[in-house]
């Protein structure tokens, strides 16, 4: 009779693989909180952030909606695109910032040095360098 | 109680579950954020007519903002004081108001950034000037000129810029020649390196990485007791791909000087802002740039132009005598390093070769 109460039932396995599984649910969507990527575009020192998972969102900065930087007089076009950012074009007379490659990883930037201009990545995805 | 005691096998096999779980889960906590929550806080902003990128460690974010802001106000006190294109700043007003044969009073680290520079000049015979300006300013590379000057203002210049000119006096410079013009930009972002790392030595932030043009000053640590990891620009791919990483431990600065940063092209060829002192030409030594790993950020930006101009033979013989490590890239895309930095240096572009 003993033997038998201890017998783990039918019923039990299924209350077992339930709470396993909300635990492991829950385990994982906390160690997700917090790490979603993001890109800081700061034009004439006003920052603004986007997500990174908004698939081809492009910024023309010098627009009024976006940014009001049209006093300055610079136009750079900010093009977020399957996770990545890249300079589309710009009116500044190095072309620097449009040369430079697409960035994804934490800490990557493009930076327009005539125009003031910085795009600047928050994420997950580790960048092997620090500086 | 009952309930319990009927499902007891169930319960106790639910709970081992759980606590294996909770365990696993604190534990890769623990470990990825190598025991404390250490937050990184990346600052970006011009100044010293450059960009600046701080990262900040710290466990607390409030404190990265003060320490970011305490940087700011360093570097701008330093640019209004340093900066040749600053009419106020304390070196404008030496170069326009200087008597020949007076004695001028200079702040401290104005006066210990020229006997450093001074140093150099001398141990590289010439290779190096603290006072070039004359010749920079007749080229105006970095104001977007693009044509060779006329060959007799050339050599009228090259003589104003020759640092055997400068008498250092008690709290102070004599300058005994006219038209001589100072100007610290060879080593201004190296010293801006070392005020800054002064700073963050009073405050409780654990590392930092702040890049100033081309200079980066790695502090501290990371929290995870690794390296640093910096990269060195690759000097023909503007697309920010990095030549290589150089790993190193904390507070040292890397200054590096490329013919990449400014120039212009004419009938194919490259003139770039780092000027030879004797021929009062850009360098054209083979070298298209040079890396100096140093304790001391005067020391690796000033060392970083002299090698620059010096070429890759003299270059490291120099390096070797003072002591610090360098990378070296030359025009046919090889790469050397210091004995130093063999294990440390990393190549990561397939368009150079390491030499061993
Ligand atoms: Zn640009």
């Amino acid at each position: 009779m003993l033997e038998d109460k201890l017998r783990l039932k039918k019923g039990d396995y299924v209350v077992i693989i339930f709470v396993v599984i909300i635990i492991v649910v829950l385990l994982c969507m906390n160690l997700n909180r917090k790490q979603g990527n993001y890109v800081h575009i700061t034009v004439d020192g006003m920052t603004k952030t986007y997500s990174l998972s908004e698939n081809e969102v492009v910024l023309f900065v010098n627009d009024k909606q976006v940014f009001d930087a049209s006093h300055t007089g610079i136009t750079n076009t900010i093009v977020i695109e399957n996770g990545q950012v890249y300079m589309k074009n710009a009116n500044c007379p190095d072309q620097v910032c449009v040369k430079h490659k697409s960035i994804s990883k934490h800490g990557e930037m493009i930076i327009c040095l005539p125009n003031k201009v910085f795009v600047e990545i928050e994420g997950n995805i580790a960048n092997e360098i620090d500086n | 109680m009952r309930f319990i005691a009927r499902h007891r096998k169930f319960f106790n096999v639910t709970i081992a579950i759980v606590c294996i779980l909770l365990f696993s889960f604190f534990a890769i906590r623990t470990i990825t954020s190598g025991g404390h929550e250490v937050r990184t806080q990346v600052y970006t902003g011009i100044a010293m007519g450059t960009a600046i990128k701080k990262t900040i460690y710290a466990e607390d974010i409030t404190v990265s903002d003060r320490v970011d802001k305490m940087i700011d106000e360093t570097l701008q006190e330093l640019e209004n004081q340093i900066s040749v294109r600053k009419n106020n700043s304390e070196i404008s007003k030496l170069n326009s108001s200087y008597v020949t044969g007076g004695t001028n009073k200079l702040s401290d680290n104005v006066l210990q950034c020229l006997e450093v520079e001074i140093q150099v000049w001398r141990e590289t015979e010439g290779a190096f000037s603290p006072c070039i300006y004359p010749i920079t300013s007749l080229w105006g590379i970095e104001e977007g000129l693009a044509e060779i000057p006329d060959e007799a203002l050339l050599q009228e210049r090259i003589l104003s810029s020759d640092a055997n000119n400068i008498e250092v006096v008690e709290d102070g410079i004599i300058l005994n020649q006219e038209n001589m013009a100072i100007d610290l930009g060879a080593v201004g972002k190296g010293l801006a390196c070392d005020m800054v790392k002064e700073q963050l030595m009073q405050t409780e932030i654990r590392g930092a990485v702040v890049s100033i043009g081309g200079s980066i000053l790695a502090y501290g640590d990371k929290g995870d007791g690794k390296d640093w990891h910096i990269g060195i620009q690759d000097p023909r791919n503007q697309t920010g791909e990095v030549l290589g990483i150089i790993d190193v431990d904390g507070d040292v600065v890397v200054s590096t000087s490329g013919d990449y940063e400014k120039y212009f092209e004419l009938d194919g060829k490259r003139y770039h802002h780092i000027f030879d002192p004797i021929t009062g030409y850009p360098a054209d030594n083979g070298l298209i740039s040079v890396s100096v790993v140093s304790d001391s950020g005067l020391l690796s930006d000033a060392l970083s132009t002299a090698c620059f101009v010096l070429g890759l033979e003299e270059g490291m013989n120099y390096v070797q005598e003072k002591g610090v490590e360098a990378v070296f890239v030359t025009s046919d895309m090889n790469v050397y390093v210091t004995k130093g930095l063999k294990k440390k240096f990393r190549l990561k572009s397939d368009e150079y070769t390491l030499v061993k």
